[in-house]
């Protein structure tokens, strides 16, 4: 039964007063009288108090051991839901499709339960941005409702079949709302699968939910609307704000791209080389030109593969092989590491390392640094783990190897050809050289930075 | 009373605004005296901020529906105007979470025990479960487009005048940033203040005249001066006034500077809903009501193109247009009178101001008031080219193509509310006295549960406590003060200070007069803050032993002063040394002294010789005697000198 969150005495004082949630009371308790609507309570909270949304917009929590008696007033109107706005067809514009898979961009206040939940329709986004009508006919689908953190190969396969889809369908572009949280992952597994389109899937989310008026939700919609109408890059790439201003979105490369702050708007950036480009609500700016150019015919190379059983694991100081041995036992196929330095693990791993690659298990190594090559020619303890078999994945960030890595075990278990195809770069995975303004990362204090970011409007 | 004359401010007594049906309450913002903000562990700065910043970031807001699918009048209206708000940052005062870029942390423990505190002081009932809200304000005041806000306590009143005054919420909230500037469409803010606690004490409309509100004003301010865990300095002592008269509307006025203003303020606000209310029925009376309202518009450019008006000369001369919004029958009313020196145009102008962003002033001309503007044969090609009569009114309004509709929009909009009577708005002070609109009066339809912060459920035992610990109230102070006999003109000034409480123990712990005391210390800290002396560096104990030393007569009363100066210098040790009174062979000495030095110097007033001698004197010992004592001294001795 919904109680809407209450429970034991709470739930039995309401039932008393025969009043509910919704119910507009007068509570009069032993200190003062309180007017207001009887709100759903938080299930995790106890029950020994009621929330009730005063007329002057508070809400207040009651102890029930106060209260003297609720009078009931009326109950409150449930007013029928938002016009959604009308979208008008215009031939002259390109089609774009917006698939929605969760996540907070594709989320909204529940009222009833105070959480952001993932309840807000594309449609309702459109309403709540009608400057997307500018740029193009969109048409929306809720494809998936999930988290970040609880999207999965059922969810990854099934984006890719629906770009697949809709790029036979002829839409110019397509915009896939998705969680922040995990949407480096999604976007480069989705460029292996979704191979040379010829148009922009453009990922988006947002790190403020759209029940905010300061939320990134809006603008990276329409940066991101306005990437998939129009660009000129058919590549599968994440939009979001790119500095701490609204001002521009930045477009980064679907395999080169992490989320780097827990909170912030700005929070993705391109690791180890430049975005693609700069998109505002006028323009779209090209930061380098070796993308790919987006083209008039259907054709692209759709390849769907994937196998679960592959680990990423982050090494540190004193590691026990025991993760290592546990893999093997759960019988895995595949472990990506994240290794210190140039791509290194302790000595203590070296026999389960051994002992798993012996077992048909793949690894490869990849940097925790983020920025910068594996190398491990350099010490001679790199030279070792080499020698056990552990393979270097260049200059792959780790989430990226992690998904090339299922994603190519799901195809093949021959070890040359895993071996070809992890180091063959198909979607800028692996770039041959670092260019020299690839690694910025400011450093808070030094007094040119400081001077440098005050002319800034940031 | 007869509405269509209202008396003089002079001459209003109470019956007269209770005949119009006048009422107003109060909204108090006091900053907190907390180390630390309220959602985050930034420092508060204190006062006085600089104006320096490290870097400056852009935000845009938009509006968000609400729970119940409508968004607030002043949320829409700030949405209309397009503003892009620019925050200066100061980055020791300012965190990632201040810009909305983190979570907020969990709210500080010891604003919310002030808070308590102030609940106890104004009687009111504590909340048993606070819920952080989330109170929506697009116009740029916080970087997040909310402020986080906590109901506290309901439900309380204090004593005034013989009755009650309720006091409707106690509430603990996030201050917003400084408005620096608002220029066309961008508006700067200074962040200095923002995230600081803030309590908003809230009363009912109790208030039956200006001149209560005012007095109320200052009883709180008061109140929260004698309580002491306030921010002292500019702006952290806000108040708002809302108030209404019969069929007015309820009206908030903003930013009076000077608590002294309130009487006029309201006055002139009574008189402009009065007015606005004449010019109603004055409408009505022509046949202008809601529903036969009508408004026509026209560009023109053809007319005016080579106008020698600067504004408009200028605006067509960078590509903008002027329009003309035909209010027909309105011809007269445009200068209808509304607050001392405004007429009806003023509202209108306001509106285009704030809403279309056409800050260059004038940015109207109405057709009643044309003094300055364009020339009177303008006015009559204008007439004749949009086919008014001499019973229409119009007014012309000029700007950049994209800000020209929404001000169209808001001519219109203004003279249609005045179909109806008075607007709900936001106004804001100036310093003559009236009003400017600020916004439209805000709803309750802004403010939603804050989903990054549990609820707080009060543990009873740290409320028991907080409310043991409660300082005594500004009343009780006063009480205390006039049965110890403190001169009345130092009762306001002690409640209201940290030193009732040094006069209060002091005079306790060494039994001696409590005016004595206070008088003492008052004149003493104001001569060590003369010389620049800063008094708060003087411990209690310090100060203690000062008068302990007096009171054991090791110092004179007039050492006292000699004693916090020996102590401010650090020269504390030597304070008996120095200031032990002068003994009969020293003043002899002295007075000797000044003898020699009167014989080597020309007086000029003979007559005042006496006295002379007895400054030197003293200036030799100072601290040391007792100027009575000396005055007698020399009376006695220079007769004797002179025999």
């Amino acid at each position: 039964m919904n109680n809407d969150g209450y429970r034991g005495d709470a739930l039995s004082l309401l039932k008393s007063f025969a009043v509910s949630v919704w119910s507009e009371v007068k509570v009069v308790t032993q200190d003062t009288t309180f007017v207001g609507i009887i709100l759903p309570r938080s299930p995790k909270s106890d029950d020994k108090h009621i929330v009730l949304k005063l007329r002057n917009g508070y809400n207040v929590g009651i102890s029930i051991n106060k209260i003297q008696t609720i009078e009931l007033l009326g109950t409150a109107e449930k007013l029928p839901p938002q016009q959604l706005r009308e979208t008008p067809v215009d031939p002259k514009k390109p089609n774009v499709k917006l698939i929605s898979t969760g996540g907070t961009i594709a989320s909204r206040l529940d009222f009833k339960t105070g959480a952001v939940v993932p309840a807000f329709d594309p449609e309702e986004l459109y309403t709540f941005v009608p400057e997307l009508m500018n740029f193009c006919n969109l048409k929306t689908e809720k494809l998936y409702s999930v988290l970040s953190e609880d999207i999965g190969p059922e969810q990854w396969i099934g984006i890719a079949n629906a770009i697949a889809r809709d790029i036979e369908a002829g839409y110019q572009g397509i915009v896939v709302a998705h969680g922040t949280d995990t949407m480096h992952y999604t976007s480069s597994l989705l460029s292996f699968m979704v191979q040379n389109p010829p148009i922009p899937i453009v990922m988006v989310g947002s790190q403020r939910s759209s029940d905010r008026p300061a939320s990134d939700a809006p603008l990276n919609l329409i940066y991101s609307v306005k990437t998939a109408a129009e660009a000129d890059i058919a590549e599968v790439v994440v939009c979001a704000i790119g500095p701490i201003s609204d001002s521009y979105g930045l477009l980064h490369r679907g395999t080169r791209v992490r989320k780097m702050h827990s909170s912030h708007r700005s929070t993705f950036r391109t690791i180890g080389d430049v975005p693609l480009a700069i998109v505002d609500k006028e323009k779209i700016i090209p930061l380098r030109h070796d993308y790919q150019h987006r083209r008039k015919d259907r054709d692209f190379n759709l390849k769907i593969a994937f196998e679960e059983k592959v680990a990423l694991i982050y090494h540190y100081p004193n590691m026990k092989p025991d993760i290592i041995e546990a893999l093997v036992d759960n019988g895995y196929k595949g472990i990506v590491i994240a290794g210190s330095g140039l791509g290194h693990v302790n000595k203590q791993m070296y026999s389960a390392l051994k002992k798993a690659i012996e077992r048909g298990i793949f690894v490869f190594m990849t940097v925790q640094t983020i920025w910068g090559y594996v190398q491990m020619y350099v010490y001679e303890t790199g030279r070792e783990i080499m020698s056990l078999g552990v393979i270097p994945a260049e200059n792959m960030l780790p989430e990226v190897a992690y998904m090339k890595l299922c994603w190519t075990l799901g195809q093949t278990t021959d070890p040359e050809q895993v071996r070809e195809i992890m180091l063959t770069p198909i979607a800028g995975e692996i770039t041959e050289r670092e260019p020299t303004n690839a690694y910025l990362i400011f450093q808070a204090g030094i007094p040119e930075i400081e001077d440098f970011i005050s002319k800034l409007r940031l | 009373m007869d509405i269509d004359r209202l008396k003089s401010f002079e001459e209003m007594a109470e019956e007269d605004y209770e005949s119009i049906g006048f009422r107003a309450g109060l909204e108090i913002h006091q900053q907190l005296e907390t180390s630390r903000k309220l959602f985050c562990r930034c420092p508060a700065p204190k006062q006085p901020y600089d104006n320096n910043y490290h870097s400056e970031i852009v935000r845009t807001m938009r509006p968000t529906p609400g729970e119940q699918g409508e968004v607030d009048p002043s949320i829409l209206m700030e949405y209309k105007s397009k503003k892009e708000i620019h925050y200066r940052i100061n980055r020791n005062t300012i965190c990632t979470y201040d810009l909305d870029q983190t979570p907020p942390f969990e709210i500080n423990e010891e604003a919310l025990d002030i808070a308590f505190q102030l609940c106890y002081i104004f009687n009111a009932k504590i909340v048993d479960e606070l819920f952080v809200i989330r109170k929506h304000q697009l116009d740029g005041g916080i970087p997040s487009g909310f402020q986080r806000t906590v109901l506290v306590g309901v439900d309380g009143s204090i004593e005034f005048k013989n009755r009650q005054i309720r006091i409707s919420q106690i509430i603990l909230e996030e201050d917003t940033a400084r408005k620096f500037s608002d220029v066309y469409h961008t508006r700067t803010f200074f962040t200095d203040r923002l995230g600081i606690p803030l309590v908003e004490i809230v009363t009912e409309p109790d208030l039956k005249t200006p001149l209560e509100v005012m007095e109320f004003c200052e009883l709180l301010r008061n109140y929260l001066l004698a309580f002491g865990r306030v921010r002292l300095g500019s702006g952290t002592f806000r108040f708002d006034l809302n108030l209404s008269i019969a069929e007015g509307a309820r009206i908030e006025i903003k930013a009076i500077d000077k608590i002294k203003k309130i009487p006029k303020v309201v006055y002139n606000e009574i008189s402009r809903q009065l007015n606005l209310l004449r010019l109603r029925e004055e409408l009505h009376r022509r046949g202008i009501s809601p529903e036969t309202f009508t408004f026509k518009t026209y560009n023109l450019y053809k007319v005016l193109k080579n106008t020698s008006f600067f504004p408009i000369a200028r605006t067509i001369h960078q590509g903008g247009e002027v329009h003309c919004v035909v209010l027909p029958n309105w011809a007269g009313l445009l200068k209808w009178n509304t607050q001392q020196y405004t007429f009806f145009a003023q509202e209108i102008s306001d509106r285009v101001r704030v809403i279309a962003c056409l800050t260059d002033l004038p940015n109207i001309v109405a057709s009643d008031i044309i003094d300055n503007t364009i020339s009177r044969e303008e006015i009559e090609r204008t007439t004749k080219f949009i086919g008014a009569s001499e019973v229409d009114a119009f007014v012309i309004v000029w700007g950049k193509s994209e800000d020209i509709k929404p001000a169209i929009d808001e001519i219109a909009n203004r003279a249609y509310e005045a179909t109806m009577g008075v607007p709900r708005e936001t106004r804001r002070a100036l310093p003559d006295g009236t009003t400017v609109f600020e916004r439209y009066l805000p709803g309750t339809n802004r403010m939603y549960p804050d989903t990054d912060l549990p609820s707080i459920i009060l543990d009873p035992n740290r409320l028991e406590r907080i409310r043991h610990t409660k300082p005594e109230d500004f009343r009780s102070r006063v009480f205390w003060c006039k049965e110890n006999k403190i001169p009345q003109e130092f009762i306001i000034k002690l409640s209201t200070t940290r030193l009732y409480n040094l006069v209060k123990e002091l005079s306790f712990d060494l039994a001696l007069e409590p005016t004595f005391v206070a008088i003492e210390i008052f004149n003493s800290f104001r001569w060590l803050e003369r010389r620049h002396y800063n008094v708060n560096l003087l411990s209690y104990e310090q100060v203690k032993e000062v008068f302990r030393f007096y009171k054991e007569g090791k110092i004179l009363k007039e050492g006292i002063k000699y004693a916090f100066e020996l102590i401010l210098k650090g020269m504390e040790r030597y304070i008996l040394t120095f200031l032990a009174p002068a003994s009969q062979d020293e003043i002899l000495n002295a007075f000797n002294r000044a003898k020699v030095s009167i014989k080597t110097t020309l007086i000029y007033n003979p007559s005042k010789i006496k006295e002379i001698a007895t400054g030197l004197v003293m200036q030799q010992l100072r601290g040391r005697v007792d100027g009575s004592a000396i005055k007698k001294f020399v009376d006695q001795h220079w007769v004797k000198a002179n025999e």
